[in-house]
Formats: structure tokens, C-alpha cells, sequence
């Protein structure tokens, strides 16, 4: 059985194409760069050099897969030419469905972001909430519209499904969808972590294994059109933070950082980085999205799926445990 | 004590008008959304049933036919909800030159963002005189004020809004009825105006707000019975920058602002590629 899967080079992505060749799938997988040295090695991948923005590339390495996986994005939110999260986030996911479609490919998943949804309320968000506030980044509004997309192939007869990651961690590649090994490694190697004055709000966190095994559930047991938050536990800034300080093993200082002077401090940081010309995602915009709850709900991916979350303490034990043993800590 | 009278709000279901019922709900105002069919109006009441403490009825009309005015009428006065507050808030917006759009367009512009209100308020008067102390909010906007080129229509139409409330205050001033009316600038409502904000730069940019922001000030300013409301500081220095500028240099500012901006259409359901359209 064939499958392609893009985004191969990328945090999740690698992982997909693992996890599939591992189950004896024939994986052809889309890459920039056949040299990179991000990219997954299997004896069943087969590498196909292409972009999803060419449309040609994409048909070639799509032809004869009858299940594809897109997790091809730019997972980030800002860029200094924004023009690239539509040209490759949506336009690339429109050059995906249509040739899924024309190919007849069986199944196709497709890999969403948490940020669509937005902030939470009361409880919890799931996948029916509508979203409660503006969009606020190019990010956003390119994953929303890839959405959309997927939903209006499905209305044309593709059986697409789209999954949706919160914020992610565990072992894994340092990169820009990434954010969370990132942080974790400097609190390993800096034994202090800033918290947020704002520390009972709370966000959703996902382990990345159970990401990656909800991306096959979702392709073996999902409803074609519906979306699935593959989401881990809802989680306050206090509690985020002392389970990493209890599983790192060593002293770390956790110091308080009032709302206020992270403000201030991103709009100093942001305005050098834009006058150096340096591309950064720190802004006032981006402390503000930090300090909304962004509960979510991974119900109906457990009911339908049978998807299951890993706690937080196990995960970021794992973590921890990958991160030291490449030298972090 | 749970608040027995209701707020109806057209337009429920995207956007602004989606950013006002939350805002109510956030305040215990119970609830008469109004919406497109189709439109994913009923997740929103689910949504605003489960967190907060009100109750919701959610009805589909197309409020740019009369009839369906009349229905959404009988229906709220067979149920029996007694309204007190009416925000007359559905319309369609658009930016562009008078000759790209066929005069359907207009005449369908001018049902839902004239007519429509009209109606609703001559319809609803007695529900709402009945239910004293009772408030009316027309959404319209600072385009009312600002003659730009590619807002013809829907200036006018902006414009009737905020001289028909202004006008209509005077009468029900002591009859219990507070007419206001709140004049926005430029809205994060939907994906497509935010998409086309980022893409805004200079004075524009600055005085774009959520629309979060702008129900908490609409509904404060409705409570407060104030006459017009104008949210934001940058839209008050647009108003005061009218006042004190000469036309001319006002007409030579606007105009290069408004050969850039143009509606852009949802990439998903025309097909479009975003970026063809918009730079």
C-alpha cells in the first residue's frame, strides 16, 4: 500500500513518515531538499523531489498512492514576506486536493492547527465551537482557509479528513512548528524559566506520539469531512511548568514575569529585531494570545477514534529523557 | 434574579454581530439571534447556552426580503419573547467602484442595511414600549460620515441609518425607547478582513479594531443612551481630522487609500487565488 505524506522534514511530518513505513506502507514522501538532513530514512520511503506549490511535483509523487497524509505547512506566525503562509498553505493544500482528487486517492488527511479554533471560554473548545474571537495572524486565516478547502473538495467527492494539533511537544526536530522542545531545551540548559504573571491560564498540550497515532486512527476511523482535535491535557502556566520542574531532576528557578513587562520588553525586542531586519515571533500581540485560555476538548476524537492522550507527566518525562540524551542538560 | 427580557440581534452569526451576542451573553441579556440559514448560527447558540447564563433562541431569516421580516415578527410574537433591546445590526458591506456591481446588488444593499431596520423597529416599537426601559443600537459606520469613493451605496445607506436614529431618538426620548447608533471603522470581522487588514498599511492599519473591543463599547454606550458612538480612539481623530482638514487635502489623503482597498472575495468558494486579488 502506498501513501504520500508531505511536511516530511518537519516535526510531525517526519514522524508520520516513520510511523507509516514502520507499518509496511510504501511511503513516498515530497521534499524540498533530497540532501536534507531532516529527512526520515527507511528502507520503505521513497523520496520524490518537489514542492506543494508545484502542482507538477506533487502529481508525481502522488500517483498510485491511494491514501495521503498533508502536513506540509508554514507553522509559524510571522514571516517577513506574508504572502508565503497563502501561496503555501493554501494554495499548496489546493494543488494537494486537486490532485487527490483527479488521482482518486481513497483517503486523505489532512493536518490543522489548534490556532483555528482560537481561544476558549467557559470549557473547554471542540471541534463545533464557534471560533469566539478575531482572527489575528496570516497563520490563522491560511490554516482556516485550508480548511474550508478541504471541506469544499469533500463536497465534491474526496474522502478527506482534517486532524488538528494544539501545541505539541516531545522528541523530536528543532523547528519552527517546534516551539515547545525549543523552550523546554532552554529551560534545561538555563535551569531558570520565565512563567507569566497570568499563570492559571490554560492551554491544551499534545504529545507528539499521540498526535502521530491519532493522524492512522483518523485515517482508518474518521468520517470524511469531520474534524478531530488530537489534542493532551488542558493545562495551567503553574502546573505546565512545576511538572517540568519536578521531572528535570535538577534545581530550577521558576520567576514571575508580570504581564506588563513582557509586554514592553517583546515591543523593545520586536522593534531591534525589525531594525536589524531579523525575523522574529515575538510581539505585544503574541503575549496578549499567550495569556487567553485555549482549553480544548479531544472528545470526540476518544469517542469516534478510539484516540487517547498521554499524561503530561509521562510525556515530558520522555521528553526530558530525549532532550538530555542528546546533550541539553 | 435572571433578566427576563430578551435582546434581538440581526446579524448574529459572523463578525460584529457575533462579537455583540456574546457581549450580551457575557452580561445576562437573554438572547434573539438572527441569521442567514445556513450561516452556522445554531453552534453559536449552543456555544452561548453552554457558558453562559442566558437563554437562546436561534431563527434564519433573510432579512433583505420584507416577508421574512414579518415572519421573524410573528414568530418572536407567537413565542411570546418579550424584546427590550433591538440591534439592528445585519448588512452587507463591499468596496467597490459603482460599475462592478450590477444594480441587484445595490438594490438587495439597500433592502438589508435600509429597509430591513426600518422595519424591524416600526415592527418591534409596541414589544419594546411594553418593556421599558428598552434600547435600540443601528449599527452603521464612519463611512457615513467620510464620502469615499467605492462606498457609494453603502455610505448611503450608512448615512440613512445614522440620520434615521438620530432623528427617531428625538421622538421616543420620553417613551422609554434609547435610539442609538455606533459608527466603526475598519473591523477584524471575518477571515477575509483580516486577511485584507494585514495587508492595510499607515493611518488605516492603526485604527483597525477587534470586534470584541468595539460590542464591549457598543453596548456600554447603548446602556449609557448615548447618541452616536464612535469606538476607538483613531476613529475620534478621523472625525476631528474632518473637521479641521480642507477638503481638498482630505479628498487627496482618501483618495489614495481607497484605490488600494478592494473587497476581497472568499478564496475557498470563488476559487480565487487571495493573492491575485488582493496585491
Amino acid at each position: 500500500m502506498k501513501i504520500l505524506i508531505t511536511g516530511a522534514t518537519g516535526y510531525i511530518g517526519y514522524k508520520l513518515a516513520m510511523e507509516a513505513a514502520s507499518r509496511n506502507y510504501t511511503v513516498h514522501i515530497l521534499v524540498r531538499d533530497l540532501e536534507s538532513p531532516l529527512l526520515p530514512v527507511h528502507p520503505n520511503i521513497v523520496k520524490f523531489k518537489g514542492d506543494i506549490t508545484n502542482k507538477a511535483s506533487v502529481i508525481a509523487a502522488m500517483i498510485n498512492c491511494n491514501k495521503v497524509m498533508h502536513a506540509a505547512a508554514i507553522a509559524k506566525l510571522s514571516a517577513k514576506n506574508n504572502n508565503v503562509f497563502y501561496s503555501v498553505n493554501v494554495e499548496g493544500t489546493r494543488n494537494m486536493l486537486d490532485a487527490a482528487l483527479a488521482l482518486g486517492v481513497k483517503k486523505f488527511v489532512f493536518t490543522s492547527s489548534g490556532a483555528v479554533i482560537g481561544p476558549s471560554g467557559k470549557y473547554p473548545m471542540s471541534e463545533n465551537d464557534p471560533r469566539i474571537a478575531a482572527f489575528e495572524n496570516d497563520y490563522e486565516i491560511s490554516k482556516h482557509w485550508a480548511e474550508e478547502l478541504v471541506k469544499e473538495y469533500c463536497r465534491r467527492g474526496l474522502f478527506a479528513i482534517i486532524v488538528a494539533a494544539p501545541r505539541v511537544y516531545g522528541p523530536g526536530h528543532e523547528c519552527n512548528g517546534n516551539t515547545m522542545n525549543i523552550l523546554l531545551k532552554n529551560i534545561l540548559s538555563m535551569r531558570l524559566a520565565f512563567v507569566p504573571s497570568c499563570d492559571n491560564v490554560v492551554a491544551n498540550y499534545a504529545f507528539v506520539d499521540d498526535v502521530v497515532n491519532g493522524h492512522f486512527l483518523a485515517m482508518e476511523k474518521g468520517l470524511g469531512g469531520e474534524k478531530y482535535i488530537l489534542g493532551g491535557e488542558n493545562l495551567s502556566y503553574r502546573s505546565f511548568f512545576q511538572t517540568i520542574k519536578q521531572n528535570t531532576g535538577k534545581k530550577i528557578r521558576l520567576i514571575r514575569i508580570p504581564k506588563l513587562l513582557l509586554k514592553i520588553w517583546s515591543f523593545f525586542y520586536m522593534s531591534v529585531c525589525t531594525i536589524l531586519g531579523k525575523e522574529t515571533h515575538v510581539s505585544p500581540k503574541v503575549v496578549d494570545r499567550l495569556s487567553q485560555n485555549r482549553a480544548l476538548s479531544c472528545d470526540k476524537a476518544i469517542r469516534q477514534l478510539g484516540y487517547s492522550i498521554t499524561p503530561f507527566s509521562i510525556g515530558i518525562q520522555k521528553t526530558i529523557f530525549h532532550l538530555k540524551n542528546k546533550n541539553y542538560a | 434574579m435572571r433578566n427576563k427580557n430578551f435582546a434581538l440581534i440581526t446579524g448574529a452569526s459572523e463578525g460584529f454581530g457575533k462579537a455583540l451576542a456574546l457581549e450580551c451573553a457575557a452580561r445576562n441579556i437573554n438572547l434573539v439571534l438572527v441569521a442567514l440559514p445556513g450561516s452556522g448560527l445554531s453552534s453559536l447558540c449552543c456555544y452561548i447556552e453552554r457558558n453562559f447564563d442566558v437563554t437562546t433562541y436561534c431563527l434564519e431569516h433573510d432579512l433583505s426580503k420584507k416577508e421574512e421580516c414579518y415572519d421573524l415578527f410573528n414568530e418572536i410574537n407567537r413565542l411570546q419573547i418579550p424584546v427590550n433591546i433591538l440591534i439592528n445590526n445585519a448588512g452587507i458591506g463591499g468596496t467597490h467602484y459603482f460599475d462592478e456591481r450590477n444594480a441587484e446588488f445595490y438594490c438587495k444593499q439597500i433592502e438589508l442595511n435600509v429597509v430591513s431596520p426600518t422595519l424591524l423597529t416600526h415592527l418591534f416599537i409596541q414589544n419594546l414600549l411594553q418593556h421599558s426601559p428598552a434600547y435600540i443600537l443601528n449599527v452603521s459606520s464612519l463611512a457615513s460620515f467620510f464620502y469615499l469613493p467605492k462606498k457609494q451605496v453603502y455610505g448611503g445607506t450608512k448615512s440613512y441609518l445614522v440620520a434615521f436614529s438620530r432623528s427617531l431618538r428625538r421622538e421616543l426620548k420620553n417613551k422609554g425607547i434609547s435610539v442609538s447608533v455606533i459608527c466603526p471603522g475598519g473591523m477584524n470581522t471575518n477571515p477575509q478582513m483580516v486577511f485584507q487588514n494585514l495587508n492595510t498599511h499607515g493611518l488605516g492599519r492603526w485604527s483597525i479594531m477587534d470586534p470584541e473591543e468595539v460590542s464591549k463599547i457598543a453596548i456600554n454606550g447603548m446602556l449609557k443612551k448615548k447618541e452616536v458612538i464612535i469606538p476607538g480612539f483613531w476613529n475620534k481623530m478621523f472625525m476631528l481630522f474632518d473637521k479641521l482638514l480642507p477638503k481638498c487635502y482630505k479628498e487627496m489623503l482618501t483618495d489614495r487609500s481607497m484605490k488600494e482597498s478592494k473587497t476581497i472575495s472568499n478564496p475557498v468558494i470563488f476559487a480565487i487565488n487571495p493573492l491575485r486579488t488582493a496585491i
